[in-house]
């Protein structure tokens, strides 16, 4: 095996019932929607801190109570849904995280200073705080802040430059990849959405104060006016949809109605919390109890998941534009795997081999198991028995050779004719109820010559994508 | 050119393992102290720092966890493949770990009986000794000489790697977390029982090299030794600790602690045995970067973030400890 050809292959691990998607879906919100707070968090601190600084007594005596809730949520939590997010995307998507790694790791390594920074200073006023001059503690939660948005800058690069690579895929540059178009709006939006994140916890954390209820009134006030920046959030939200490639933008506005309908989520959960927040909190002064605010969080949580979702989704069939597919073949590997097959090379066995009753359905799961099982199971979560288990045998051999253009948002098949008809073997074994019959395997030369007709037909590239 | 990311993942390995000794022991100690019905000074004290310090060794953390992607990424992934939803648990552990250090320290477990809130530290304690047994578990299984085995394991779909060096290698750690962690309790606690902190770091030293030892006479450690780079390794770090037995043995034999000293033979014990670990794997296998790693870019953007970042948390410190003096 020539490695300078090869592709790598790691050991595929299976999340029973749930594809992998939903796995690191699970992690990854739950992260972005603590960390994102933990941002918020800090500006909202040295807001009310200035205030403090300028005689507003009851902001600073809510400072501390609010500080107690972030360190136990975001500095736990946070931190280790971030460790988390990582050890899962490996599991996930090893070849994509490598390639992240190898390609941005001095950024990555700037990032952790960043954090570092973040996580002492936070702990210096947890510890000391009480201790020390309004215009240290304010220098202190201005440190904090930086720290927590300077974090979010250097990662925010990186996960923009996966869906829109920008000029990187030319040059290889790594600032032409970090300054990419998308960047800006992701930003704006992330600082926007987590201003208002951090408001409405805090609103929360109001609800809980043992005080008057025209002090929890005022300060409900105060803290509302952190969510002004959702003024700009349409601003952002199209300033990205105008910079994603045409495709991605297509899925997201009707040729996917998965997409479409989590975009809508997250538009309209977003929506609802800015008028809300703007016209009754900002701007009529009215009163939000803790309840309102638990309400409104988890509408936030909602548009976070529905916003995550969109972001992951745009970028089908991909997991790095251009550069790797979501099952992590690379495009310019997709014309040798079609000669040699994507699975000749992988030296990790079947776990449930004897389970198959021919070695063409062994193959076909070794071929599932290599190119479909990033975003499928066989029969739990968008399955592929359920989406495939219909069709008509020529019809199933005819959208797996031409994958790509039965649906946009899938990468070519990258395997031989033998590989097709496997996989379709093991869809319509899988599909039927004959899992105790005996299967004979399909040999039929005709078959695998219509096959690589539309194999060739289609080519190996992606959907819209130019032939290098 | 695969030197600067050792040099990185050497230093800030060796960092991590100083705080997470800090934790490690300190929980220890806490629970046992809660165990025999009892508290001290030396317990409360590390109560009140171990949420921070575990803080702290999880960010510390993060940077070896990079490096070591960048070094030796296919074998680290697989590592992790192999192990799956076992290797994942590191992080529930560590949430658990961390709630059970904040809800030890808090007001409402001060009113508590001593055996429950040793309950507390006990559950912590777990919590820290299986995510440490299993970053072992992970690196042995990722140090696989021949990759067949790993295909082996897959096939099994077994989700533990079972390695003779494993248990003893665990025993060295937490004696050098036993090491590490009077150190601290001299920062965190000055003047508090001295001799009791230097018994638990000689004892820590003793239980660390009788576990080297051990997990040298299961594995091929002459192979390793006879590296040279290796060898310059071990001998420092047989320096630093006889350097830190001999300040300790004066404490316990009634000298005051010379904190500086014990400091910076402490800090050299982290260091030179995060450099003997990096060597033998170096040794073992070959860190060979990838064509995209040698022309990364981005290197002065971190050199300066380091500065910047380096100046701003040692504000905070100076910020920290004239707020605490004052």
């Amino acid at each position: 095996m020539d490695p300078s050809t090869s592709v790598p292959f790691y050991p595929v691990v299976e999340f029973g019932p749930a594809m992998r998607g939903l796995a690191i879906g699970a992690v990854g919100i739950v992260h972005v929607f603590l960390a994102q707070f933990a941002i918020g968090g800090g500006m909202l601190l040295t807001y009310l801190q200035w205030r403090a600084g300028r005689g507003d007594d009851l902001a600073r005596r809510f400072i501390g109570s609010f500080f107690k809730y972030l360190v136990l949520v975001s500095f736990v939590a946070g931190a280790l849904t971030g460790v988390a997010m990582w050890l899962m995307t490996i599991q996930v998507g090893p070849r994509t995280i490598g390639l992240m790694v190898d390609e941005f790791h001095w950024v990555w390594a700037t990032e952790w200073v960043c954090f570092f920074v973040e996580v002492v200073a936070g702990y210096t006023f947890l510890r000391v705080g009480d201790r020390l001059s309004d215009a240290l503690r304010l220098r202190l939660l201005a440190l904090y802040t930086g720290a927590a948005i300077a974090s979010l800058f250097w990662i925010n690069g990186i996960l923009a430059w996966q869906l829109t690579p920008g000029d990187w895929v030319r040059t290889h540059d790594l600032w032409a990849g970090f300054w990419n178009p998308s960047f800006w709006p992701s930003l704006g939006y992330r600082l926007a959405v987590a201003a208002t994140l951090a408001a409405l916890a805090a609103i929360l954390v109001v609800g809980t104060l043992e005080l008057p209820r025209a002090d929890r009134h005022r300060l409900v006030s105060v803290i509302a006016r952190l969510m002004l920046p959702m003024l700009a959030m349409p601003v952002f939200g199209l300033w990205f949809m105008a910079v994603i490639p045409d495709d991605s933008r297509r899925w997201l506005t009707g040729g996917s109605v998965a997409m479409s309908m989590f975009l809508g989520i997250a538009a309209g959960a977003t929506l609802l919390i800015g008028a809300y927040a703007l016209v009754g909190l900002v701007w009529k002064h009215l009163y939000a109890s803790g309840a309102t605010a638990a309400l409104l969080l988890a509408l936030a949580f909602a548009a976070t998941a529905a916003g995550e979702f969109v972001r992951e989704g745009a970028r089908k069939p991909y997991t790095v534009r251009g550069v790797l597919y979501s099952n992590a073949i690379a495009p310019d590997e997709v014309a040798r795997l079609r000669r040699v097959g994507s699975v000749a090379d992988d030296p990790y066995p079947l776990r449930d081999a004897a389970r198959y009753p021919n070695p063409q359905l062994a193959l076909g799961a070794r071929v599932y198991r290599a190119q479909c099982s990033a975003c499928h199971t066989l029969a739990g979560a968008n399955a592929l028995v359920e989406l495939m288990g219909g069709w008509g045998l020529e019809q199933q051999r005819l959208n797996v050779a031409q994958l790509q253009r039965t649906k946009g948002f899938m990468p070519p098949f990258a395997g031989t004719a033998a590989e097709v008809e496997a996989l379709v073997q093991l869809v319509r074994w899988e599909h039927g109820d004959a899992l105790e019959r005996a299967w004979p395997a399909s040999d039929d030369p005709a078959a695998l010559a219509r096959i690589q007709a539309w194999l060739d037909e289609a080519g190996p590239f992606a959907a819209g994508a130019v032939a290098p | 050119m695969s030197t600067p990311y050792v040099a990185l993942l050497v230093v800030t390995f060796a960092l991590h393992a100083l705080l997470i000794g800090f934790v490690l022991a300190g929980t220890a100690y806490v629970a046992i102290r809660g165990l025999r019905g009892g508290d001290d000074p030396l317990a409360a004290a590390s109560r009140d720092w171990l949420p921070f310090a575990l803080g702290a060794a999880i960010t510390a953390g993060v940077a070896p966890l990079l490096f070591v992607q960048v070094l030796y990424q296919p074998r680290f992934y697989t590592a992790n493949l192999l192990l799956f939803v076992r290797w994942l648990a590191i992080v529930p552990a560590l949430i658990v770990g961390f709630y059970a250090l904040y809800l030890g320290k808090s007001a409402r477990a001060a009113a508590w009986s001593a055996r429950a809130r040793a309950a507390v530290a006990t559950l912590a304690l777990a919590c820290f000794v299986f995510v440490a047994w299993s970053w072992i578990e992970d690196h042995a299984l990722a140090m696989q000489r021949d990759p067949a085995t790993w295909a082996a394991h897959y096939g099994r779909g077994a989700l533990r790697h079972r390695d003779p060096t494993i248990a003893p290698r665990l025993a060295m750690w937490l004696g050098v977390a036993a090491a590490v962690w009077p150190l601290g309790m001299l920062y965190a606690a000055p003047g508090v029982a001295p001799r009791r902190l230097a018994a638990i770091a000689l004892g820590g030293l003793a239980v660390a090299a009788l576990g080297a030892a051990l997990a040298a006479g299961a594995t091929d450690a002459r192979s390793v030794i006879d590296v040279a780079a290796a060898r310059g390794w071990l001998y420092g770090l047989a320096a630093a600790t006889a350097a830190l037995a001999l300040a300790w043995g004066a404490v316990a034999l009634g000298r005051a602690p010379a904190r500086g000293a014990i400091a910076a033979a402490t800090v050299a014990l982290a260091l030179t045995l995060a450099g003997a670990r990096e060597a033998m794997r170096a040794a073992a296998i070959d860190p060979r970067l990838a064509t995209r790693v040698e022309h990364a870019q981005g290197l002065p953007l971190f050199v300066a973030a380091l500065a910047l970042g380096g100046a701003a948390i040692g504000w905070c410190l100076v910020i920290a400890r004239r707020a605490t003096r004052g």
